[in-house]
């Protein structure tokens, strides 16, 4: 209960490493999410549209990397990175800019595979007025997105919520580094390696009130949602 | 007056002719009914004259150019509309490539549906939606409109409501539009096309058709027997 108390008072005390943890957490998942959604919701709507051979195939493969072992990842995108690395060169190990790169490849799926389950059934619902007036692809995708905009919002926040909680990936291509790469995650799996509970207990009442609030936009979203869709 | 004309077209399901081959030329004018009983291919032949699905064999063409490479100059209403999630306006605006408020809301206001612009489309009746779904077809001034069986499921009253609104666009627009209410068909239609198995078998005046049928078919489902 004290280590409780403790934690409450450092949140609310405005500490200065405490906010550039959180401030740093919420921007590497923040620009993963948008990096992932800005290929992964396209191609979920244009794979709701176009059938072709291998088309279940892809889909299947697209719902299986959601399953990817974060630290799997974190080594592919480590061994990619590091100085012997194709990648080497451009210096991106240790950096924010490889923990955002190894959620991206994380969230992907998910926001993909989401957006496909939301706009699918809704592609069924629309093709005969897309046939019977000739709409052309690219409209089409655009329609479907806007119009299942409150089920891809839904599908970015799971986005959001699965690159924010993540640890495994980020520890290994960004290494934890004080000041530069520590997020919420690593803090908290440091700091309660090292005994430093106030700190850890801290972030993960952050941690958890996001978790919470996320929770409370899909919901409100759903509901908003509802509201444009027709009962027969 | 638009030209359709179909030369020997078929159209297949599952590998198999399921309607066709069709022969036939008609200038449209009023309102043209297809009649015929369930599963004859009338939605298929509504589908195929627009232009929505291409012909497996054969032609269809309308003032000699191909159906499906005009569609745009046709609307084409489903017998279940399909309703975006948006509200009545966009829904009315969408086969607009470029938006144009002025057309809109007079096809806004032809459906008296002006009062209902900003409502999402899902809180309209199954009357409203009808309406909705004829002035969005109206909204790009087509040749032609095609109609899927236009009153089903409806009530006499929202019933009337369309069939007096149709006949209001007829003198402007030919319409081309299935149904099974026979009295009805009578009442509205100056031409009519009598579909069963899949084959045309009667085309012409429709004071004829129901006064003297010539196909024993069309006798024998004018007089409400099982085809």
């Amino acid at each position: 209960m004290e280590i409780l108390t403790t934690a409450l008072e450092l949140i609310l005390s405005g500490d200065a490493e405490l906010g550039q943890i959180v401030g740093l957490s919420l921007a590497v998942s923040f620009s993963a999410t948008l990096l992932a959604a800005l290929f992964a919701v396209p191609l979920g709507a244009a794979l709701a549209i176009v059938h072709f051979p291998g088309h279940r195939a892809v889909l299947v493969l697209g719902t299986s990397m959601m399953a990817l072992p974060p630290v799997v990842v974190g080594l592919a995108i480590y061994l990619l990175l590091s100085r012997a690395g194709p990648l080497g060169p451009l210096g991106l190990l240790f950096t924010p800019t490889a923990m955002v790169i190894a959620q991206t490849v994380l969230v992907f799926p998910i926001i993909l595979s989401l957006t496909h389950q939301a706009i699918a059934p809704l592609a069924r619902e629309y093709t005969p007025l897309f046939q019977a007036l000739d709409t052309p692809r690219g409209r089409q995708v655009c329609t479907l997105i806007w119009d299942a905009r409150f089920a891809v919002s839904v599908a970015l926040l799971a986005g959001f919520g699965r690159a924010l909680a993540e640890v495994g990936a980020v520890i290994i291509v960004g290494g934890n580094i004080n000041g530069l790469t520590r997020v919420m995650t690593t803090t908290i799996a440091l700091e309660t390696s090292k005994g430093n509970l106030t700190l850890a207990l801290a972030l993960g009442l952050i941690l958890v009130s996001i978790a919470i609030a996320v929770n409370a936009v899909t919901h409100a979203l759903t509901r908003l949602g509802g509201r444009y869709q027709v009962s027969r | 007056m638009p030209v359709l004309s179909l030369s020997g077209a078929i159209q297949k399901i599952d590998g198999r002719a399921f309607l066709g081959p069709i022969t036939w030329q008609a200038d449209l004018s009023g309102i043209t009914c297809v009649l015929g009983p369930n599963g004859a291919g009338k939605s298929l032949f509504l589908a195929l004259t627009h232009g929505m699905r291409a012909p497996d064999g054969g032609a269809v063409t309308w003032d000699g150019a191909a159906a499906t490479a005009t569609r745009t100059r046709r609307s084409y209403v489903q017998q279940q509309p399909v309703v975006l999630r948006r509200t009545v306006r966009a829904n009315v605006a969408f086969p607009l490539r470029a938006y144009d408020s002025g057309r809109v809301d007079r096809a806004l206001i032809e459906a008296s549906l002006q009062d209902k612009a900003k409502s999402p489309a899902a809180t309209l009746s199954g009357g409203e939606l009808r309406r909705m779904a004829l002035a969005r077809a109206l909204v790009t001034d087509p040749q032609v409109l095609i109609l899927d069986e236009p009153f089903a499921g409806l009530d006499p009253a929202n019933a009337a409501t369309i069939e007096a609104a149709i006949t209001s666009l007829s003198a402007r627009v030919p319409v081309l539009m299935s149904t099974h209410d026979l009295v009805q068909a009578r009442r509205i239609a100056s031409q009519i096309l009598f579909v069963a198995d899949g084959q045309l078998l009667e085309a012409g005046d429709a004071g004829s058709f129901f006064e003297e049928p010539r196909d024993p078919k069309a006798r024998a489902y004018l007089a409400g027997m099982q085809l």
